[in-house]
């Protein structure tokens, strides 16, 4: 962003008072209100797409793809573009990492649901279209100055998208393990089933909501500290003045990993960084725990709603 | 009375001492006593590397890794406020394995697996023949964990249209007993300190870094080691954290906590002071060594 110094001033001095007032008027623990729709591209398995109100997009594609096993941590490849910026740059790639990462420790019941036989699997392949709102401002294709974390953002379009996503039913054996056989497949697409079952009767969810619970993809949450405050879901003004930022991982109302510390300000200048207190973590772990079970529940509501496009307005 | 063969001092007399020779030997610390906190034994030496401005060798049990800083140097037309600050790590032997995330590998026999390794690095073979640098998954990590870490505590400001840029490399380390990735970062944070000092560049503070995990039956142990570490069992709660502070002004500026299960603050917080505990011990080491090499 392009804040003087002065500007920056009065924005840290207002976060880190006592009372901190943030500039769009959140709580602290409050996240921008989200736009989003799920399954509207036809060619993919699951697709999601979510827009901020600061014109920032992102695009998510699942597609399948049946492999022979080989081992688990390669059944799930993300691929992430933002904007058109170079995609070997050092962020880019670790955005994927912990993406990827925080995929494959806490997937669905250990990849049960993406096996077919002994011998072969559905492998997913999560592609990922981030649109800044800044990507006009900038000049060449290294230029990220004007990028803001979206790491949170994007692990909310993989919730939506993995939870829309279906597969085709499979018709032939499952067990091959004596007989080599090619997995073959139901072609009808209202035979699909979902990654992630929805519970279509209330009464089933009421009854065993802890396993309901025990099957949702992981969120993440970027927290950004300011001396002895921290925000959640940080605008790119807040995250461009933090002391530190935080990622914090979230799945089936626990905290899991990652949890590690980040650098928000990508534009370099690093007068602003300062570090945390080791209490800032454990706070931060604290209000995730408090705020992403309704957080994951507003995100199941836009599931349950289908393709029409909801504006979940700032309910978190 | 007395025995008058031999020529005896008084009772109080005081054994001779020489000062000690100076020699190049001086400047290495040898390898520490084994405190009682449980850190292992580890080896410094700086100013090894004599075309960069500031350089450090640190060896633990297996692990050798060798930092080197280059800068501040100027940089050509640009006119910055402040430096711009890189790092880049380099594995000499193959670590893919060390890939964070640990598969069980199902049913394949190992010729299979020696032909995707086999693919696996051709693949970087041609990767680099393109002329991309491009790091592994390991070297990634441990540059970006590197980086967010020192940002703070270097004075960047300080240097105007420059650029400093730390190289960490990894000499041998050890793959077959799956040295996790966290004991890797802790040490090359460690080393990266010591040769930003050496390096003379200003800084804030020393950066000293912790490792700490968190056992099933809650107990924290502090720089676990290898044999100790080894895979984890399954369904085995644990957590493992790396913390790196500055302790002027007692802020954590780095932080990786890893687990395979849901963690809560209480857990956090133990195996963040086991960390600190840690960081505390390498950086009162890192003081003794610097003075001794005054």
């Amino acid at each position: 962003m392009s804040f003087s110094v002065s500007e920056k001033d009065y924005l840290y001095q207002s976060l880190s008072s006592k009372t901190p007032i943030r500039p769009d008027g959140r709580k602290s623990h409050q996240l921008r209100g989200i736009e989003a729709s799920i399954n509207f591209l036809p060619n993919s398995n699951g697709s999601s797409r979510i827009r901020l109100s600061d014109g920032s997009e992102v695009i998510i594609s699942i597609k399948s793809k049946v492999v022979k096993m080989s081992t688990l941590a390669d059944l799930i490849e993300l691929d992430l573009t933002i904007d058109n910026l170079r995609d070997d740059l050092t962020f880019i790639s670790d955005w994927t990492n912990i993406l990827r990462n925080s995929l494959l420790r806490n997937f669905a019941d250990k990849f049960e649901c993406l096996k077919l036989t002994t011998r072969y699997y559905f492998k997913l392949y999560v592609d990922v279209l981030f649109l800044s709102s800044s990507s006009n401002a900038r000049t060449t294709k290294t230029d990220t100055s004007f990028l803001q974390n979206p790491l949170s953002m994007i692990s909310f379009g993989i919730y939506l998208a993995l939870k829309s996503t279906r597969l085709p039913l499979l018709i032939s054996n499952s067990n091959d393990k004596d007989i080599e056989e090619l997995p073959t497949f139901n072609d009808d697409w209202s035979s699909t089933v979902l990654l992630y079952p929805q519970d279509e009767d209330e009464e089933i969810k009421e009854n065993n909501t802890t396993s309901q619970n025990s099957s949702s993809p992981p969120l993440l949450f970027v927290l950004s500290v300011v001396k002895n405050n921290l925000f959640i879901d940080p605008s790119i003004e807040e995250q461009e003045i933090s002391d530190c930022g935080l990622v914090i991982g979230w799945c089936s109302g626990k905290v899991v990993s990652p949890i590690e510390s980040l650098n928000l300000n990508q534009s370099g200048s690093s007068e602003y960084i300062k570090g945390m207190h080791g209490q800032n973590i454990i706070e931060g772990i604290k209000m995730i725990e408090n705020v992403a079970a309704t957080v994951s529940k507003g995100l199941d509501e836009i599931v349950k709603d289908g393709n029409n496009s909801v504006f979940m307005d700032s309910i978190f | 009375m007395s025995d008058r063969r031999r020529i005896t001092g008084p009772e109080s007399a005081l054994p001779l001492v020489f000062a000690p020779t100076p020699n190049n030997q001086s400047t290495t610390k040898s390898p520490q006593e084994k405190t009682n906190s449980g850190i292992r034994n580890f080896f410094i030496k700086t100013g090894i590397v004599s075309n960069c401005n500031g350089s450090c060798f640190l060896e633990v049990d297996n692990t050798t890794i060798i930092v080197s800083v280059y800068g501040a140097k100027p940089i050509r037309g640009s006119s910055v406020t402040s430096a711009s600050f890189s790092v880049m790590t380099k594995v000499s032997n193959n670590l893919e394995e060390l890939s964070n995330f640990t598969s069980s590998d199902l049913s394949h026999s190992k010729e299979e697996k020696e032909e995707q390794k086999l693919a696996k690095e051709d693949e970087y073979v041609t990767t680099n023949q393109i002329g991309k640098t491009q790091l592994s998954l390991v070297e990634q990590k441990l540059s970006t964990y590197i980086q967010t870490a020192f940002l703070p505590s270097i004075l960047l400001e300080k240097y105007p249209k420059s650029s400093i840029e730390v190289f960490i490399n990894i000499l041998t380390n050890d793959s077959h007993t799956n040295s996790s990735l966290l004991s890797l970062i802790t040490w090359c944070a460690n080393c990266t300190s010591l040769a930003l000092v050496d390096s003379g560049i200003e800084l804030k503070d020393m950066v000293s870094t912790g490792i700490a995990k968190l056992t099933d039956d809650q107990t924290v142990v502090i720089d676990p080691s290898y044999s100790n570490e080894g895979r984890k069992t399954v369904g085995g709660q644990e957590v493992r954290a790396v913390a790196s502070y500055m302790s002027v002004t007692d802020t954590v500026v780095g932080l990786m906590i890893e687990s395979e299960e849901g963690v809560n603050g209480e857990m956090i917080e133990k195996v963040i002071d086991g960390c600190n505990t840690m960081a505390r011990e390498i950086r009162s080491n890192m003081n003794g060594f610097l003075v001794s090499t005054m």
